[in-house]
C-alpha cells in the first residue's frame, strides 16, 4: 500500500503495475518531496518500467534452464550436516536435484517450528518442548530388563521420578505395547510386565524385548532429533524428521508459521500453493547457499512448471516431460521406442509446433524471431 | 533461383499408426524370396536383398524402381512373406494385455457393452482433457483390471489366463503350462469385433498388425554395403540379420510343405522368431543378443534410434554443420571486445555468399579475378540454375565472362563480417555469441580475454568454433541479436559478464591509487591505449591517476557504488573517491560497468571496457610490475607471534580435549559430546586461521606485487599469500576434520585415540618452508576429494540439465507478459510476477533509485 496521494491514484488507475516498484518508489522519495517531483519521477519509473519488460516471443524455458542448469555447475556436491546446528550444513548439488525431481524420501527432512509467541520464553523452557516434539523410546525410561524364562515374562523396570518429569506413566504405556506386541503387559509396581506366549522360547522373548524396547512412547513419531536456534527474538526448534499432522496438536508452537523442506508434505497439507512456495524458498537457499547468483525470477518459474497442473511434479522421465504432449519430443529425451510404439497403437496425431518436432523435421521454429512475418499488402488491382 | 522464390511447405502435423500388412504390401517394390545377395559375377540377384528395384548405392548402376543414380534414388521398401505369423517385439505389451482382456471363446473383450461405452467415453475424456500420455495410464490401468475377469459376461465361457513366459512365448498360467502359438493368438485377434478395439487402447489399427505375417525390407540405402579396401564387400548388420530371417523363413516354409512334425516345426518357427526379434531390438532383456561370427553384437533396428549416438539424438536433434572451423584460443587485448581474430588459411576456406547485383558487379569480379589462393579472393561460384562451379585459375575467365545479376559468389572471409563464436560445453547462450572476423596473420582464433567469462575459457589449449552464416537472415540474427555487444548482461543474474581481467585491472588498481603523473606521461598513457579524445583531459603539470582514469568515462557518469575498499564515487565524470578494482570494473558483475551499461548502452560500454583494459596494461607497462619471493618476508617478529598464537590455541584445545575425555564438555543442544567437541574445536581453528590472516595482511608490503594484484582483485587471495607463509591450516573433508585411517588414529605416526590438531589433518607448516610427511598426505587428502568432486559432478548437472532443458524448452513469452507452453496453456500470467526481463533488471533488481536520483539529481 502507498501512502502518497499521487501514486496511490496511479495504483488505483493501473491495477496491474507491480506494487513493489510504487512502494519502492515511496520509500525512495521519502517524506518532503514536492508533487510536482512525485508525478516527475513517476512518468520516469513507469516508462522505464515499460522499458524493462521482456520481449514477447522469448523462449524463457530454455534461458530459464540455461541460467539455472550453468550454474549449478559451480555447485558442490558435498552434502554434509553437522546434526542439528543447522547454520553449519551445506547443501549444494543433492540438495537442487532433490528439489527438482520432487522426490518423496528426503536425505534430511526438518521441520522449522516457531513458538507461540504469548508464552515467557527461556532456553529451559524450550528444551522442554523440544523434548516433547522428539520421539523417545521406552529404553530410554527403562533402568532395567529382565526376561523370566519359566513365566514368559519380560519385565521392563523404571525410574518413576523420571517418567514423571516427562508427565508419563507406566499404564499409558500398556496400550502402545498392546499395538505393536499382541497379549502383551501389565504394569506391576514400578515395573511392566510383557507376557509371551505359553510356548515362546527365549529368541522369542529377546524378539518381544527388542520390540518393546523400540516402541515410541513419548513425542512426535519420525522426528529423531531436534534442536533450538534463536532467529532474533524468537526460538525455532529445528527437527530431523518431519509429520506436520501431529505438530498441529501441539499448542505451544505457532501453528501460522510450521515449516517442513518437504515439498509433497507441505502440498499435502496446506495444498499446492504452498507447495510452489517452498519450492521456491528451498531452491533459493541452495542457491544463496552456494554463493550462486540467480534471479528469483526463474526459480519462480521452475516452480510454476512444476504445480502449474495443481500437483508436484519432477523434472523427470515421469514427471514433466512424461506429460509433454508430443510424442518426438517425448521420444528424444529418453526411451524413444516406447513413445513411439505406443503413440502408434492408439494413432496419435500431433501438430508439429514445438521446438523439438520442428528442429527434427528441419523446420523453422516457432520461438523469437521464427514467428513474426514480413506482411505485405497487395497491390490495388 | 533465389532464396525468397522458393516455394517450401511445412509439415504441419505427425500421424503415427501402425502399418497394415496392406500397407506393407502396397509399398513394396520386391517381393524377397531368396537369401542369395550376389551372383557369381557379384551382381545383385533378383529376388535377393541387394536387388536393384531397393535402390542403388554404387555408383554407375541405376535404380530399377525410379531410374535415378545412387546419389538421387532415396531406396524403396520390399517384403517378405513370413511361413507363420510372428511377434513384433515393440508391441509385446499391447499383444499382452489385449489376449488377457479378450474372451478365448466368443473373442469379445471382456466387459459387458453398456460398461464398455461407459469406459470408452472414460477414456476418450482423459484422452482429450489430459493427453496421450494420461491415456495411454488410464487404458492399462482398465485393461489391467479387465483382464482379471474370470467369466466372459457375453458368452458366459470361463476364462483361462495367459501370461508372458518368455520374450516372446505366451503360455496359460493354468496347469502344465501349455504353450499358446502365435497362430492361435493370431486367430483369436482377427476375430476381435472392430467395436471393442477402442476399450483396448487401440484406434485405427487391427489388433493382428501387432503380429507380423509380412516383413517389411528396408530399402538398401537404409543398410549400405562397405566396401572395404580390399575390395571385399562387409555387408550391413541389418542385411546380415535379414539373410537369416529369409533362411530360417524359407526352411519353416519348406518344412511345412512336406509335412515335417510340429514339434521340429516350432523349433524352426521359434528361431524365426529370435532373429526378428533381435532384428527389431537387440538389447531386451531375456532375449540373448544375436552376434557375429566374431562375437560383437548386432546393431538391431531398436538400436538405430535410440541412445546418444542413436539417429534422434545424434542426427534430429543435433546436426552436423558446414561452414564452420575450430581451432585454439590465444589471448589479443588489442582486439575489441565483439571481435574475433581469424588467420588467414581459415578466412581462406570458409566463405560467405554473395548476391550479385548489377551494383556490386565490379567487386566481387575482382574477388573471383583472385580465385581461391589470394586473399580476399573467392572459392565457388553458383549460377542462376543452382549449381556450383569452383573457381580456378582455368575456368577463372569463363566464369567473368557469365558473371551477373542472378549469380551468387562466395568469397572469403572478410573484416567485419559476423559470425558465430562457440566454445563447449555450451551451457547458456553466452557459450555461442557473435562477433566481428578480423583476419590476421596468425595460426590460431584470437579473442579479447575480456571475453573469456562468458565461453568459460582459458587459453592453456583450449579450442573453439567458428560458423559463418549463409542467409541473409542469419546473418542479421547473429549481428543484432547474438552480438557480443548485446549479451553484456547476463539473463540469470542481471550482472555484467564482461569486463577487465588480470593485468588490467591490477594496472587501474595502481593508477587510482596513489600515483601522480607528469603532463605528458599521462597524454602518453592515453594515447597508447587508444584514447585520442582528450577534450576532458586536465593540462596540468601532474595529473592524478584518478583525472586519467576519469578521461575514459562519459561526461554525464554519476556513480555511487562499494568497491573491494571502501565506496566510490564518480560524480560528473570524475573519479571523486575510492579506486577501481574488480567489483566496479571486472568480469562477472562489475558495478560500474553495469551503471555504465544501463544508463550510456551497449556500445559505451564496449568502448570504455577497451579503453580501460588497455590502459591498465599501459599503467603497468610503464611502471613495470613484478612479483618475487622477496614479497612473502615477514618480520621475525610476527613469524613468532603466529607461533604463539598457534600455541595458545593448540593449548586450548588439548584442555578441550581433556575434558571432552573426562566426560565434562557442556553439550549443545541436539548434539553428542563429540560433536561439540568438534565443533568447538573446529571454532578455534578458524579463529587462528583469522587472527594469522589478520597479523599478515598488516604487516605485508601493501605495493609488493603480490599484495598489489590480492587487493586489486585480479588474482590471487590474500588466504593463499597466508598459507604460503602462516601456515596452510586445517584440512577438511565433508566438512569435518580428517578422521579416517587406521583404527582410532588418521595414520600410524600418531598415538591411538589422539584427538589433537596435526593427527586430524592440521597443516602447521607453510608452503614456503615446506610440509612434512604426514602433512603433504593430508593435503593430498583435501585435494583428491576436490578432484573427486568435481569428476562426479560434471555427469550428474549435466543430467540435471537436460532435464530442465526439455521440460521447459516449448515456454515462451507473449504480448501480454503471460509465459505458455506450446500448447498455449498459461505457466505464468506475468512472468516473474512483475513481468521484468532479468537482462533488464540491474542484478535483479528494477532500480527505482537510480532513477529518483537520476530524474531529482539528489547525491547521497
Amino acid at each position: 500500500m502507498v501512502n502518497n496521494k499521487i501514486l496511490a491514484a496511479y495504483e488505483k488507475e493501473h491495477p496491474e503495475f507491480p506494487k513493489y516498484i510504487l512502494e519502492e518508489l515511496e520509500r525512495e522519495l521519502g517524506a518532503k518531496v514536492k508533487d510536482s517531483e512525485v508525478s516527475l519521477v513517476l512518468e520516469k519509473v513507469v516508462e522505464e518500467y515499460g522499458r524493462s519488460l521482456i520481449s514477447p516471443y522469448e523462449a524463457i524455458g530454455v534461458i530459464t534452464a540455461q541460467s539455472v542448469g550453468e550454474r549449478s555447475t559451480q555447485m558442490t556436491l558435498n552434502t554434509f550436516h553437522f546434526a542439528g546446528v543447522a547454520e553449519q550444513s551445506v547443501e549444494g548439488l543433492p540438495r537442487l536435484i532433490e528439489i527438482l525431481d520432487a522426490k518423496k524420501n528426503l536425505s534430511n527432512p526438518t521441520m522449522r517450528l516457531y513458538m507461540a509467541s504469548e508464552k515467557n520464553l527461556s532456553d529451559e523452557k524450550v528444551k522442554i518442548f523440544a523434548n516433547k516434539i522428539k520421539e523417545t523410546k521406552l529404553v530410554e525410561f527403562a533402568t532395567n530388563v529382565e526376561i523370566d524364562m519359566e513365566e514368559k515374562i519380560v519385565k521392563i523396570d523404571f525410574d518413576l521420578k523420571n517418567l514423571k518429569r516427562y508427565d508419563l506413566d507406566l499404564e499409558s504405556f500398556v496400550p502402545l505395547l498392546d499395538k505393536k506386541i499382541r497379549k502383551s503387559g501389565s504394569v506391576d509396581g514400578k515395573s511392566l510386565l510383557v507376557k509371551g506366549t505359553a510356548t515362546a522360547s527365549m529368541k522369542d522373548l529377546i524378539g518381544i524385548k527388542e520390540l518393546a524396547m523400540n516402541t515410541i512412547v513419548y513425542g512426535i513419531k519420525g522426528v529423531s532429533d531436534v534442536s533450538i536456534i534463536k532467529e532474533g527474538e524468537d526460538y525455532v526448534i529445528l527437527t530431523q524428521g518431519i509429520s506436520l499432522k501431529n505438530v498441529q496438536n501441539l499448542d505451544f508452537i505457532d501453528k501460522e508459521r510450521v515449516y517442513c523442506n518437504d515439498v509433497h508434505e507441505m502440498a499435502d497439507f496446506y495444498g499446492v500453493e504452498v507447495a510452489r512456495q517452498t519450492i521456491i524458498r528451498e531452491i533459493m537457499e541452495v542457491v544463496k547457499s552456494q554463493g550462486l547468483s540467480i534471479n528469483e525470477r526463474h526459480v519462480l518459474l521452475i516452480a510454476d512448471a512444476m504445480t502449474y497442473t495443481g500437483s508436484v511434479r519432477g523434472m523427470t522421465r515421469y514427471g514433466i516431460v512424461a506429460e509433454k504432449l508430443n510424442v518426438l519430443t517425448r521420444a528424444s529425451f529418453e526411451t524413444p521406442l516406447k513413445h513411439l510404439s505406443k503413440g502408434s497403437v492408439i494413432n496419435e496425431h500431433n501438430i508439429l509446433n514445438s521446438i523439438t518436432e520442428n528442429v527434427m523435421t528441419n523446420q523453422m521454429v516457432y520461438v523469437g524471431t521464427g514467428i513474426p512475418k514480413v506482411a505485405v499488402k497487395a497491390r490495388d488491382k | 533461383m533465389e532464396a525468397w522464390e522458393k516455394v517450401t511447405k511445412r509439415i504441419s502435423g505427425v500421424r503415427y499408426s501402425v502399418m497394415s500388412p496392406k500397407e506393407i504390401l502396397k509399398q513394396s517394390v520386391v517381393k524377397v524370396i531368396t537369401p542369395e545377395i550376389y551372383d557369381k559375377y557379384g551382381f545383385p540377384v533378383e529376388g535377393g536383398l541387394m536387388d536393384l528395384r531397393m535402390g542403388v548405392i554404387e555408383p554407375g548402376l541405376a535404380c530399377k524402381t525410379c531410374g535415378q543414380s545412387y546419389k538421387d534414388c532415396e531406396g524403396h521398401f520390399g517384403h517378405l512373406e513370413l511361413a507363420r505369423p510372428i511377434l513384433n517385439v515393440l508391441f509385446i505389451d499391447e499383444i499382452s494385455k489385449a489376449l488377457q482382456s479378450t474372451c478365448q471363446e466368443c473373442f469379445r473383450v471382456l466387459v459387458s457393452d453398456q460398461r464398455a461405452a461407459e469406459l470408452v467415453e472414460q477414456l476418450q475424456k482423459i484422452r482429450r482433457e489430459q493427453g496421450a500420455d494420461e491415456y495411454i495410464k488410464a487404458v492399462s490401468k482398465q485393461l489391467a483390471l479387465i483382464g482379471k475377469t474370470k467369466v466372459c459376461p457375453h458368452c458366459e465361457a470361463e476364462q483361462e489366463s495367459v501370461s508372458l513366459d518368455k520374450s516372446s512365448v505366451f503360455v496359460f498360467t493354468q496347469g502344465d503350462k501349455k504353450r499358446l502359438l502365435t497362430t492361435e493368438i493370431r486367430f483369436r485377434f482377427e476375430n476381435i469385433p472392430d467395436s471393442d478395439l477402442p476399450v483396448l487402447g487401440l484406434s485405427n489399427m487391427r489388433p493382428e498388425w501387432m503380429l507380423l505375417t509380412i516383413l517389411s525390407i528396408p530399402p538398401v540405402s537404409m543398410r549400405s554395403t562397405i566396401t572395404l579396401q580390399s575390395g571385399q564387400r562387409s555387408e550391413d548388420d541389418l542385411t546380415h540379420k535379414l539373410t537369416d530371417i529369409i533362411r530360417t523363413n524359407q526352411r519353416l516354409h519348406e518344412h511345412l510343405l512336406v509335412g515335417v512334425p510340429e514339434a521340429i516345426i516350432e523349433d524352426v518357427w521359434d528361431l524365426l522368431q529370435y532373429h526378428i526379434s533381435t532384428y527389431i531390438d537387440n538389447t531386451i532383456t531375456g532375449l540373448p543378443p544375436a552376434r557375429h561370427r566374431n562375437g560383437d553384437p548386432l546393431k538391431s533396428i531398436a538400436e538405430r534410434i535410440k541412445g546418444k549416438k542413436g539417429i534422434i539424438r545424434n542426427n534430429l536433434i543435433g546436426k552436423r554443420v558446414n561452414y564452420s572451423a575450430r581451432t585454439v584460443i590465444s589471448p589479443d587485448p588489442r582486439l575489441k571486445l565483439n571481435e574475433v581474430g581469424v588467420p588467414y588459411s581459415i578466412a581462406m576456406k570458409l566463405t560467405v555468399p554473395e548476391p550479385v547485383t548489377e551494383y556490386n558487379l565490379e567487386t566481387l569480379k575482382e574477388f573471383v579475378k583472385r580465385g581461391p589462393l589470394n586473399y580476399p579472393g573467392a572459392n565457388y561460384v553458383v549460377t542462376k540454375s543452382g549449381s556450383k562451379k569452383k573457381i580456378s585459375p582455368e575456368v577463372a575467365d569463363v566464369i567473368l565472362e557469365e558473371l551477373g545479376p542472378g549469380y551468387t559468389v562466395e568469397r572469403h572471409l572478410m573484416d567485419g563480417d559476423s559470425v558465430v563464436f562457440n566454445r563447449q560445453p555450451s551451457l547458456h547462450k553466452l557459450s555461442m555469441m557473435g562477433h566481428k572476423v578480423k583476419v590476421l596473420p596468425i595460426k590460431t582464433f584470437a579473442i579479447n580475454p575480456g571475453v573469456c567469462k562468458p565461453y568459460n575459457a582459458d587459453f592453456d589449449g583450449d579450442e573453439m568454433n567458428l560458423h559463418v552464416s549463409q542467409t541473409l537472415d542469419g546473418r542479421q540474427e547473429v549481428e543484432q541479436i547474438m552480438d557480443v555487444k548485446h549479451q553484456l548482461i547476463s539473463p540469470a543474474s542481471g550482472e555484467t559478464v564482461i569486463g577487465c581481467v588480470q593485468d588490467s585491472i591490477t594496472g587501474l588498481f595502481i593508477l587510482t591509487t596513489h600515483e601522480d603523473y607528469s603532463k605528458e606521461d599521462a597524454v602518453e598513457l592515453l594515447f597508447a591505449s587508444g584514447f585520442k579524445n582528450l577534450s576532458r583531459m586536465n593540462f596540468k603539470k601532474t595529473v592524478s591517476g584518478r583525472e586519467i582514469f576519469s578521461v575514459l568515462l562519459p561526461e554525464s557518469l554519476n556513480f555511487v557504488g562499494e568497491g573491494k575498499s571502501g565506496r566510490v564515487i564518480i560524480e560528473n565524470g570524475m573519479l571523486v573517491e575510492g579506486v577501481i578494482d574488480k567489483k566496479t570494473i571486472g568480469e562477472g558483475g562489475g558495478t560500474l560497468l553495469r551503471h555504465l551499461h544501463k544508463n550510456f548502452g551497449s556500445d559505451i560500454v564496449l568502448q570504455t571496457v577497451s579503453h580501460m583494459f588497455n590502459l591498465g596494461i599501459q599503467v603497468l607497462k610503464k611502471r613495470g610490475f613484478t612479483i618475487s619471493m622477496g614479497d612473502f618476508d615477514i618480520p621475525k617478529n610476527i613469524e613468532t607471534k603466529i607461533k604463539k598464537n598457534n600455541e595458545d590455541v593448540f593449548a586450548k584445545i588439548d584442555a578441550l580435549i581433556d575434558e571432552y575425555k573426562r566426560g565434562k564438555v557442556a553439550k549443545l543442544t541436539g548434539l553428542s559430546a563429540e560433536d561439540t567437541m568438534e565443533i568447538k574445536i573446529l571454532q578455534l581453528l578458524n579463529s587462528l586461521r583469522d587472527s594469522s590472516m589478520k597479523l599478515v595482511q598488516q604487516e605485508l608490503d601493501k605495493s609488493s606485487g603480490t599484495m598489489l594484484m590480492a587487493d586489486s582483485g585480479a588474482m590471487g587471495k590474500v588466504l593463499s599469500i597466508v598459507q604460503m607463509h602462516a601456515g596452510v591450516g586445517q584440512q577438511a573433508l565433508q566438512g569435518r576434520r580428517i578422521s579416517r585411517g587406521y583404527y582410532g588414529r588418521t595414520l600410524s605416526s600418531f598415538p591411538k585415540g589422539s584427538l589433537a590438531p596435526e593427527a586430524r589433518g592440521f597443516i602447521t607448516s607453510s608452503l614456503r618452508k615446506g610440509l612434512k610427511p604426514h602433512e603433504v598426505f593430508f593435503g593430498s587428502i583435501t585435494g583428491r576429494d576436490g578432484m573427486m568432486d568435481t569428476a562426479l559432478r560434471t555427469p550428474k548437472t549435466g543430467y540435471l540439465y537436460r532435464r530442465m532443458a526439455t521440460s521447459m524448452l516449448d515456454m515462451m513469452t507473449f504480448e501480454d507478459l503471460s509465459v505458455r507452453d506450446e500448447e498455449g496453456v498459461v505457466i505464468q500470467f506475468r512472468y516473474g510476477d512483475d513481468g521484468v526481463s532479468v537482462a533488464n533488471t540491474v542484478a535483479g533488481h528494477f532500480d527505482v533509485k537510480s532513477i529518483v536520483e537520476n530524474t531529482l539529481k539528489r547525491k547521497n
